[in-house]
């Protein structure tokens, strides 16, 4: 479980988080949505641990973040953005950097290496270089890095922006399959994937939540037929604006 | 504290250390097979080696050292350096910043120092290796000529390596600091070239300009030279490798505080 209390986040003058609070559980996928410059990456920045909060604090499975930095983020896997990987190394190369990364011993690295790599349909690939793959086999590629060290927090920033309708599915299909043992809180722009595979929704605006509960709940609140216009709606109720100075 | 409780805090420590350690070897690894596939680094080796070898291979003919010595061995490598450093290990966190892989270290549950040290310890071990390619021109000098090098111990040897080592700790460390100090790679490159010049010469400023007798002294004592001068008489100064040691560990540190201030402010 991710407890978030009371989240600041300032960048010079800039306000990217302004006292965010939310509570994401086991068992289902939680999503952050958001116009871009909304707040998101820079709150599971936060939550990966790779940005400090100005204030407030992030608890994961009861440790705090600010507490003990090392060992939230050993609970931790992010796939960030874009899936930046070292493209030079190749698929088992890279998902072996990792886990030495984590601390892993070699033995049980390639026990769990084999296991992700099966369960992540990368077996075709793990002696090709990452840099000559699909986005499709990329994204795999950072999710089974990131699921490596078993995380008790998923963190998934964007994940599907550049997959095609197959790709696509199948993705949303393996995240599903880790969220029943994993807390995971993605990050998306589409509305039509955030209705069909999450559980709880979380909008954001401005730096701060304005909207939270399932995506049915935020239709009915709404009073739209769509997630997509809930979102337009709460978007435009507050001015469109993203920043805050 | 119960001696159980010092037991249990032991392997603690013990298991945090063997991790970070593992993380080390993996960053190492990494980073040298970057460093491998990468143009600069075997072009600043084949440099350096160059450097150091053209006079000792025709020691007879080289009108400009028809008499080659340790000492200008000694003096020889400090001047490479300016160029073998900065060309390797400028632009090492920029590839990181680049290629949007500084989040994937920073998420990693490893302290700053060992980051840093991923960085630091391949381009000193790269920095050892060519250092060790060029002793057997060393060695094989006496042969080769009947310089003063020709009287050289094993101890003369031994001592200046030892501070050739702690000098190219000290130049990784700086590297590295200007590299995730300042964005691209022209700036970092061009700080170090000038930082590790100055480091090089700054004991022939009172040559070129008249400077009172004490900032003389402080000029000489602030070279990098004057401190590996002992080295090649044979002796290993305490002062002399708390010197190259001292700033070596601050740079590190401050390092490590640059990485705490991007998770602040990135």
């Amino acid at each position: 479980m991710v407890k978030v209390e009371h989240i600041t986040k300032s960048f010079g003058t800039v306000l990217a988080l302004d006292d965010l609070s939310f509570v994401a559980s086991d068992g289902g996928i939680t999503a952050i949505a958001g116009a871009n410059g909304a707040g998101k990456t820079t709150m599971l920045k936060v939550l990966s641990g790779i940005l400090i909060p100005s204030s407030g604090t992030v608890s994961i499975d009861g440790v705090v973040t600010g507490d003990n930095p090392l060992r939230a983020r050993a609970l931790t896997g992010t796939v960030f953005e874009g899936a930046p990987l070292y493209p030079s190394m190749t698929v088992a190369e890279y998902l072996s950097f990792v886990a030495a990364m984590h601390g892993i011993p070699k033995k049980a690295a390639n026990e769990r290496i084999q296991n992700l790599v099966d369960s992540c349909n990368l077996s075709t690939v793990t002696k090709r270089i990452i840099g000559n793959l699909s986005r499709g086999f990329r994204q795999r590629t950072a999710l089974a890095a990131a699921l490596i060290h078993n995380p008790s927090l998923l963190i998934l920033d964007e994940p599907t922006s550049a997959l095609d309708p197959v790709e696509l599915s199948s993705f949303w299909e393996l995240l599903r399959s880790f969220a029943t043992d994993h807390t995971i809180v993605v990050s998306t722009h589409s509305m039509q994937e955030i209705e069909a595979n999450s559980a709880l929704v979380f909008m954001m605006a401005g730096g701060r939540i304005i909207e939270s509960g399932t995506a049915r709940e935020l239709c009915e609140r709404n009073g739209a037929s769509t997630l997509n216009d809930a979102f337009m709606r709460l978007v435009s109720r507050q001015g469109g604006t993203h920043e805050r100075e | 504290m119960t001696p159980l409780c010092v037991l249990f805090l032991d392997r603690e420590v013990r298991m945090s250390a063997s991790k970070s350690m593992q993380a080390l070897c993996a960053l190492s690894k990494k980073e040298l097979t970057f460093l491998a596939e990468s143009p600069a680094a075997p072009g600043a080796v084949i440099f350096m080696l160059l450097g150091c070898g053209i006079p000792f291979l025709f020691p007879a003919h080289n009108v400009m050292v028809p008499d080659f010595t340790l000492e200008q061995y000694v003096a020889r490598i400090p001047l490479l350096s300016v160029l073998f450093f900065p060309a390797i290990a400028a632009g090492c966190w920029e590839s990181e910043r680049k290629n949007g892989s500084m989040n994937i270290l920073l998420s990693f549950p490893v302290p700053n120092l060992v980051l840093v040290a991923g960085k630091i310890v391949p381009l000193f071990f790269i920095y050892a290796i060519t250092l060790t390619l060029a002793l057997p021109l060393v060695l094989s000098l006496p042969t080769l000529t009947e310089s003063s090098m020709a009287i050289a111990g094993a101890g003369v040897v031994f001592s200046t390596y030892v501070m050739f080592l702690l000098f190219g700790f000290t130049l990784a460390s700086l590297t590295t600091y200007l590299s995730i100090r300042f964005e691209g790679n022209v700036v970092p490159f061009l700080l170090s070239v000038s930082c590790i010049f100055i480091f090089d010469t700054i004991h022939l400023v009172p040559s070129l300009v008249f400077l009172p007798a004490r900032l003389a002294q402080v000029c000489a004592w602030l070279s990098a030279a004057w401190h590996l001068e002992s080295a090649s008489r044979g002796i290993l100064d305490s002062r002399d490798i708390l010197f190259f040691l001292i700033p070596s560990i601050a740079l590190l540190f401050a390092s490590t505080l640059r990485l705490d201030h991007i998770r602040r402010n990135p």
